[in-house]
């Protein structure tokens, strides 16, 4: 076993568990930190995605020993001031989502993409959350949520 | 935490102004925010780590499970086998062909044979592994040809065949010498998952006044607790079935999946014991739709007028019925698409197999059923060089007509209007079709 | 930062005994030389693998710490230089590598997803060696090399072209450690163009894949060197040396360009497996050969 701090969401958790053990489970299991969900463990799904220095990655198959001195954001950290995120008001009030079990993954790589680029475009959206599967919704709600989060027009 | 505001106006008065406007789903924002928890998401004091070992293997006979090294897997708290149920070990949603855990004979590579609890989900893992099956293979079958074959063996006692069902209707000689064209064709679909978001999960423990409790992540909790309850020998009140926030199911969850494991797991360790499918156990495990074999022979008259239908639907249901009879059976009744049949003869045949199961998913047999009436409608209008948009107008069930199976249509009978909408969207947007 | 560790595990995850996360070269090697691990980068592949236990290792060494081994660097005019843990995001998101290697940025883009490609390296793509990987071609076709430690001391660089054996096996020595590749700068008279066919647009594994380049002759506007490259339809990417002979000293026309992928198709010879027949590989081969090439001059005579 090895001592890790690690900082998610502004604030530093102190766990141990071995190099080897995923983020993904440390995060459920150990901090419980349990919005990011667990779809496959190989990557395939994006049910998983955090941000790790703000790019979107899949905490299934990241290392915990990778994250060290680096920064983590979960679905956890979205809101602010106790407010729900932009994107999380609009998938709620827009049809994007069902089951909910892809959700956190969807929204973490929207959020990432908004960071990036404000204003995309519907192809850019699709791009960026091309990696993160759902099964209910077939999309086309998820997409006009996140142009409604970015302002920009729902075809 | 804010709500996000409702979407309300001041038309909304009467107790059914909510029909037809976008309403937010109730549980829509915590999920949203990460908060819904899902079985995997909880955990209680002391609980423990479940894993299953499937038989890997379509079908055998059991010599022997030797368990002796993955008892000794330090962290392991049960090794359980088919002689650890207290009850009988046997369930199922319409018939009791299902075990608990594999006790004579292995009937498909997805039965359980053995459970484990342990302290870690790593120990449970590394205890299935070390579990050593004496496993003497049987013929499989493993096809519908093969569960048609008179010289398989049966799988269950009773035979391949599990049902036959028949839709009867008008003359099928005359609607054959009534035929200027006739198309003959054999259709198959494949075995397909429902590939849910979130795997098969359920959590057990025992509650202060003795109540088996299973969390589970279920379409059913009163179904489930039907078959739960005789397998471990409790009485129905001893036993409560919660039903968790689901990731997903499109039929899958119908089923008992990791509910019975969990609470014979619950029950003899004493502690909570959670069991959550890996995507690899949830693939391998669960029900799935049916491959179908269909032989249509489909008839027409010059002027696009159908008259006949004379199929047979061979279902694969796989090692266990599930919901496949009903299914099956729902695929010979809509054979015949949404159109009007004067002439049909329609037989279905529910086989098991020594495949993975299939059961409900999202269409329930309509699906394959429609693969093949539609592909047999272009090849007649092909045939016919008629459009296949308009061998469709000629034959489209209209309010007083009747389906095969007799139900008559009434004013909800929308099959012309959406043939007219894909016509006139075809043609504002200049589409053809590829063939004729 | 803590340099160098190797520590037996008490409970083992995944069955591994030993993590390593080394600080230099010298120390990685001799962490490897002794047998006690993998290399890993990205872990895309490998932790995968042990999640699948396909395979085991006494431990893992995590090469990402190693100095300048994420770092990429260009200069226009002096080609590209990326070193081997660079994840495919950080190239992809570079207008300075995507404008001017438009095959390397296709190959990339279709990589798994947003996210994997944040984790996923270029070293481990090639360094796994599968035949489908799809940075190989679109980086054979850019003739890029690569750099890496050989027996004993010292480096040894070859064509990525050179660099695989067989499905899952490279040159690399199991104790090596690939360090970087350099890509020239491509000619202004030049173009390339990577396509691969899946049934689904992200996260899948490409049934075939091709890649190829087409530089022209200034002044007669003929063809004066032509590189068509495949996966998956061998044990490694292969080139299709026939077809780009047809090519040369020619004026590409789409006749010709027809012709070159359907002797691309007849050269190759795939095996059957759950993502495609061989037969169905061939008749993609000249599909996506055909395809590349009309686009790779479309660029060339920009
Ligand atoms: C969901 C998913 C989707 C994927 N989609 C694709 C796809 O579309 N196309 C594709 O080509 N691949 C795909 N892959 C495979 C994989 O992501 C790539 O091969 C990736 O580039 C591997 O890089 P890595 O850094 O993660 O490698 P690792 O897993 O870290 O290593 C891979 C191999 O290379 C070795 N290695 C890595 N770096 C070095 C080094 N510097 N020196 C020596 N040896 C080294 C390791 O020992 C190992 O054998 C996918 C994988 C997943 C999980
Ligand atoms: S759980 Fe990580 S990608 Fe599916
Ligand atoms: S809402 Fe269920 S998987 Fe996306």
């Amino acid at each position: 076993m090895e001592h890790y701090s690690l900082k998610i969401n502004g604030n530093v958790y102190e766990t141990d568990a071995e190099p080897f053990e995923s983020l993904l489970d440390v995060l459920r299991e150990k901090l419980r930190l349990t919005g990011s969900k667990k779809g496959c463990d190989e990557g395939e799904c994006g049910s998983c995605t955090v941000l790790l220095d703000g790019k979107p990655v899949l905490s299934c198959i990241l290392l915990v020993s990778d994250v060290r001195e680096k920064e983590v954001l979960t679905i956890e950290g979205l809101p602010q001031g106790g407010e729900p995120h932009p994107i999380q008001v609009e998938m709620t009030e827009r049809g994007g989502i069902q089951c909910g079990y892809c959700t956190p993954g969807i929204i973490m790589s929207a959020y990432a993409l908004l960071q990036e680029n404000p204003r995309p475009s519907e192809d850019e959206i699709r791009f960026a959350i091309a990696g993160n599967i759902c099964r209910c919704t077939g999309y086309s709600k998820i997409v006009e949520a996140l142009q409604a989060a970015a302002g920009t027009p729902i075809r | 935490m804010a709500q996000p505001e409702q979407v309300t106006s001041a038309a909304q008065s009467g107790p059914y102004d909510w029909i037809g406007s976008s309403v937010p789903k109730v549980d829509a924002l915590d999920k949203a925010l990460g908060i819904t928890q899902y079985v995997g998401d909880m955990q209680m004091p002391g609980m423990l780590h479940a894993r299953i070992r499937w038989s890997g293997v379509p079908h055998a006979v059991i010599r022997g499970i030797d368990t002796s090294d993955a008892e000794k897997v330090p962290g392991v708290r049960a090794v359980l086998t088919a002689g650890d149920i207290p009850g009988v070990n046997r369930y199922g949603l319409a018939v009791q062909d299902q075990r608990v855990l594999a006790d004579d004979k292995v009937r498909s590579a997805a039965d359980p044979v053995a459970l484990v609890a342990a302290e870690t989900e790593q120990a449970a893992e590394e205890a299935i592994n070390k579990i050593k099956l004496d496993l003497e293979p049987l013929r499989p079958v493993l096809s519908i040809e093969d569960a048609l074959d008179p010289t398989a063996p049966a799988i269950h006692e009773g035979g391949n065949l599990f049902a036959r069902t028949t839709v009867r209707k008008g003359d099928l000689d005359q609607g054959v010498r009534d035929s200027d064209v006739i198309v003959e064709t054999t259709y198959r679909t494949h075995l397909m998952d429902h590939m849910a978001m979130e795997t098969e999960s359920s959590l057990a423990y025992m509650d202060p006044t003795g109540v088996l409790t299973i969390i589970t992540s279920t379409q059913y909790p009163y179904r489930d607790r039907r078959q739960i309850a005789p397998a471990l020998n409790l009485s129905m009140n001893k036993v409560r079935v919660v039903q968790a926030p689901i990731g997903g199911g499109f039929g899958r969850k119908d089923d008992i999946t990791s509910e019975i494991h969990a609470g014979l797991l619950a029950l003899k360790t004493h502690r909570p014991v959670r069991l959550i499918y890996t995507r690899q156990d949830s693939l391998i495990a669960n029900t799935k739709r049916h491959p179908m074999l269909m032989k249509f022979r489909t008839g027409a008259r010059s002027d696009g007028r159908l008259t006949f239908v004379d199929a047979d639907i061979y279902g694969d249901t796989g090692a266990y019925l599930s919901l496949g009879a009903f299914v099956i059976k729902k695929a010979g009744i809509h054979a015949c698409g949404p159109y009007d049949v004067p002439n049909i003869r329609v037989d279905t045949h529910t086989l098991y197999t020594n495949n993975l199961s299939s059961g409900a998913m999202r269409g329930f047999g309509v699906l394959q059923a429609a693969m093949a009436h539609e592909s047999q409608m272009d090849q007649l209008a092909h045939r016919l060089g008629i459009s296949p948009i308009d061998i469709r107008l000629i034959n489209t069930l209209k309010p007083g007509l009747a389906t095969g199976t007799g139900q008559v249509m009434d004013e909800g009978c929308g099959i012309e209007a959406t043939v007219l909408r894909i016509k006139e969207y075809m043609e504002s947007h200049d589409l053809r079709f590829a063939r004729s | 930062m803590t340099p160098f560790r190797a520590h037996p595990i008490l409970s083992p995850v995944l069955g591994l005994e030993g993590y390593y996360e080394p600080a230099s070269i010298d120390e990685a090697l001799d962490i490897l030389r002794r047998g006690n691990g993998k290399p890993f980068a990205g872990g895309t592949d490998v932790i995968i693998n042990l999640r699948r236990r396909t395979v085991t290792y006494k431990g893992l060494v995590n090469i990402k710490r190693l100095p300048g081994i994420a770092d990429w660097s260009t200069e226009p005019g002096e080609g590209l230089h990326i070193g081997a843990a660079t994840p495919f995001r950080d190239l992809e998101s570079s207008p300075s590598v995507t404008q001017r290697y438009s095959a390397l940025a296709e190959s990339i883009r279709v990589i798994g997803s947003v996210q994997l490609r944040n984790m996923a390296t270029i070293g481990g793509n090639l360094c796994n060696a599968s035949p489908a990987a799809d940075s190989a071609p679109a980086l054979i076709v850019s003739k890029a090399t690569v750099t890496f430690t050989g027996n004993g001391d010292g480096t040894r660089s070859c064509l990525v072209e050179q660099f695989f054996s067989g499905p899952g096996r490279s040159i690399l020595d199991p104790d090596g450690l690939l360090l970087s590749l350099e890509i020239p700068e491509p000619e202004s008279n030049s173009g390339d163009c990577f396509q691969r066919f899946t049934p689904r647009g992200a996260l899948d594994i490409a049934v075939v894949s091709a890649a190829s380049r087409i530089t022209l002759d200034r002044s007669s506007g003929r063809v004066q060197e032509a590189v068509i490259a495949l996966g998956a339809v061998a044990p490694t990417p292969v080139r299709a040396g026939k077809a780009e002979e047809v090519l040369v000293g020619h004026e590409p026309t789409p006749d010709l360009m027809a012709q070159a992928a359907k002797i691309a198709k007849e050269e190759c010879n795939p095996i059957s497996d759950i993502r495609g027949s061989a037969s169905y590989r061939q008749a993609l081969v000249e599909v996506l050969v055909r395809r590349t090439l009309e686009q790779a001059l479309e660029r060339a005579q920009r």
